[in-house]
């Protein structure tokens, strides 16, 4: 059953990749949803087995690499964090496959897509259930692959082009990162086995060996999950279909550098100075991300805004040393921030695949039941008293307000709990309850999906009402410290700041929206500023990029490759031959007198050599 | 959405410079208003600012009201205007574009060349 769970899923992919054609488009869906059905069904049993039963499995598949330095076997790890990640991944998964046979409809290319999205979900797997860091290395790059494969789904748009690349390349920053890492750990232990490193270092003393390894560790975390610095990909990554949102930013990629920081968690227990810094990594990124999201235009962007800033709360978590919660609101997220995106989709795809949310509007009375999933995933994701996303968000908020030297993450996230509210009710209010700005002929045409586009959303709905609520005490019983203690205005904090924000917007919107004009100068500079994230792009391209390439170009090709390299080897060798057999062929030019020379100097070194 | 490169300026006439002006200034106050009828409000406030110098005549004042204009434009126009999802760089723009003709049907000797490579292959020839 637990090697099963890969076999089903690569067998599909490979069928619907392979086979498409004899398949059709109906067929690959129906084959790929049912492998992905399959393996939600084992992975129900594998959570079942390992979190209720208590029984974690190791299984040794083959020896892969046998070196006089290094050892590495092809083996799974099923413990108590892969149940949760299998559970979330094959969930969201299956419902996304699901919802793409009917939101892809009418596209040439269902089976590629249908195959890409199968190879993905494996290669995640692949990642969170390997027990070496060099296996969980393949699956990291496969899904980088499969990200970049399916961003660029619709490759005729130079847009989806450049946001591929993009996001493979500033992914690579992060995956350096971690294959310096790598090679520190085996330095420094000689093994890259989760159970001999983790048993090796729990016992050793914290040492700044260790804190360099964590923060390179990091720095492929900030990739993958969008931290800070690089987290340019994750809006550009929009270009993909809906669908792939919700499962790459919703529930598995993004979702791999935090599963990367709890899973190198003992590691991290010994760098205080490095966790200080990943707390304040994703404090930031909770608060920027936040700021960006209140103004963007893109139904989708307004979703990955949030996304990134979701991740900043797993990665502040982290940082307090609460692995365990920030496990609770990655699986919480994966729902109610899936729901949202397939609810996009569903919107998207009713209004003839317009994202602008200026020209929305008035949908509430066309498509209610889409409507009430919005709400839903909103209400859940502002941390709304008892639903999914509250039991983890107000309780990272707390952890944070407990550590005296970090209070501002409680602060920042705080701030940012007002904000997350604020773009939410904003989203919910321009789409569905606003006076339309559609065109007519869109607008009269907007209906409800089919079973298969409406039934993920009631799933993932049901999912963002109850899944905190029922999996707080498993995740809870895996939290070695105590609840914190803190003040009854500070718990409740959160929740006003959270009805500030919606208070906020409802004068806004609802009274104020005469104020919504072209603004004055310095209103435009701040809304310029925001809606192009804090110009990071430009700042990342004009400073950076620009001239790391320059320098690349002058000093790797042209200096070294084309230079050096070129004298001393293959131009080298080669002008130098042809020099060589040039002056040797100039010898044999045809004159009896060079002959001669040759004689006499051949019969002179014979005599030499007799006497 | 640039508005109008410069050096196209001096490829077309005064009526469509200011007719441009217009048309752009109304796409994109529409792109900053998020209520129709706030933009009714301001479309119509711009429409009496340019019909209030219709009947100018004076020529170095006209070319200086327009240049105003169009400066005025470029310092407030949206920075990221809506574009219509088909349009170029909507988010519909390219997407499965149709393969070229020369794909998808064969040139006539590229027929007569496989016709006859079909037929060597069945050993007719």
């Amino acid at each position: 059953m637990y090697t099963c769970i890969l076999f089903l899923l690569v067998v599909g992919a490979l069928a619907a990749g392979v086979g498409g054609r004899k398949l059709g488009e109906k067929g690959a869906g129906i084959l790929t949803s049912s492998c992905l059905i399959i393996s939600l069904s084992w992975s129900v049993l594998i959570f079942y087995e390992i979190i209720l039963s208590f029984s974690t499995t190791h299984i040794k598949l083959w020896r892969w690499l046998d070196s006089d330095l290094l050892t590495v076997y092809f083996g799974l790890q099923f413990d108590g964090l892969v149940a949760i990640m299998l559970l979330v991944i094959t969930t969201i998964s299956t419902l996304v496959h699901i919802f793409s046979t009917a939101y892809m409809l009418g596209d040439p290319h269902i089976p590629r897509f249908m195959s890409y999205l199968s190879f993905f979900t494996f290669l995640m797997v692949v990642l969170v259930s390997s027990d070496n860091y060099l296996q969980l290395f393949i699956g990291w790059e496969g899904v980088g692959l499969c990200s970049y494969l399916l961003i660029n789904f619709w490759l005729t748009r130079v847009e989806a082009n450049k946001a591929a690349i993009k996001a493979m390349l500033v992914n690579r920053v992060g995956d350096i990162g971690l294959i310096l890492a790598m090679f520190g750990l085996l330095d420094r232990f000689g093994s890259l086995e989760f159970s001999s490193l983790f048993n090796v270092v729990v016992v050793s003393a914290p040492s700044s060996d260790i804190t360099l390894i964590c923060l390179l560790l990091f720095i492929g975390a900030v990739g993958k999950s969008a931290q800070l610095g690089l987290h340019t990909w994750l809006p550009d990554a929009m270009e993909g279909p809906t669908p792939v949102s919700a499962l790459i930013h919703a529930a598995t990629m993004v979702t791999a550098g935090v599963f990367l920081l709890i899973r190198s968690s003992p590691f991290f227990e010994q760098a205080p100075l490095a966790l200080m810094i990943v707390t304040i990594v994703g404090s930031l990124t909770v608060l920027f991300a936040a700021t960006v999201g209140v103004i963007q235009n893109d139904l989708k962007k307004v979703i990955a805004y949030s996304t990134c800033s979701q991740l900043g709360y797993m990665v502040v978590a982290c940082g307090l040393s609460h692995y365990s919660i920030s496990l609770f609101h990655l699986m919480n997220h994966a729902f109610f921030k899936a729901l949202l995106f397939l609810s996009a989709g569903s919107v998207i795809h009713a209004l003839s695949d317009e994202q602008d949310i200026r020209k929305m509007g008035g949908l509430i009375k066309l498509i209610p039941l889409t409507y009430i999933m919005v709400v839903v995933g909103s209400l859940s994701l502002m941390g709304f008293p008892y639903l999914t996303g509250f039991y983890s968000k107000d309780l990272i908020l707390e952890l944070a307000f407990e550590q005296y030297y970090l209070t501002f993450a409680y602060w920042l996230g705080g701030f940012s709990a007002l904000l997350t509210t604020l773009y939410s009710i904003r989203l919910v209010y321009l789409t569905f309850l606003s006076n339309t700005n559609s065109r007519k002929a869109i607008f009269r045409r907007v209906h409800e999906g089919s079973w298969n586009l409406v039934l993920p959303l009631i799933i993932l709905a049901l999912g963002s009402l109850f899944v905190g609520y029922l999996t707080k005490e498993v995740v809870w019983s895996f939290q070695i410290t105590f609840p914190p203690i803190v003040p009854v205005f500070i718990k409740l904090l959160p929740v006003f700041l959270s009805l500030g924000g919606a208070a906020l917007v409802i004068v806004l919107y609802f009274y104020s929206i005469h104020l919504f004009k072209v603004p004055s100068f310095i209103g435009r500079m701040g809304y310029t500023f925001l809606y192009s994230a804090w110009q990071f792009n430009y700042v990342l391209n004009y400073f950076l990029a620009k001239r790391v390439w320059r320098g690349g170009h002058q000093i790797s090709y042209r200096t070294i490759d084309k230079g050096t390299l070129e004298l001393v080897g293959p131009k080298g060798v080669s002008n130098f031959l042809i020099g060589l057999t040039r002056g040797l062929s100039n010898l044999q030019a045809g004159q009896v007198f060079n002959y001669a020379l040759v004689i006499l100097i051949g019969v002179a070194m014979f005599i030499w050599g007799v006497v | 959405m640039a508005y109008i490169a410069s050096h196209l300026k001096t490829g077309i006439t005064h009526q469509q410079r200011v007719m441009r002006l217009y048309r752009n200034s109304l796409k994109h106050l529409l792109s900053w208003c998020i209520e129709r009828e706030v933009w009714r409000e301001e479309a119509l406030i711009l429409r009496d600012r340019f019909d209030k110098y219709k009947n100018e005549t004076n020529q170095q004042k006209i070319q200086k009201l327009l240049e105003t204009g169009e400066a005025e434009f470029e310092s407030k126009k949206h920075p990221y205007p809506y574009i219509n999802p088909t349009s170029p760089d909507g988010s519909k723009w390219e997407r499965n574009i149709p393969p070229p003709p020369h794909v998808l049907h064969m040139l006539p000797w590229e027929e007569e060349w496989y016709k006859e490579m079909c037929d060597w292959a069945d050993g007719k020839n």
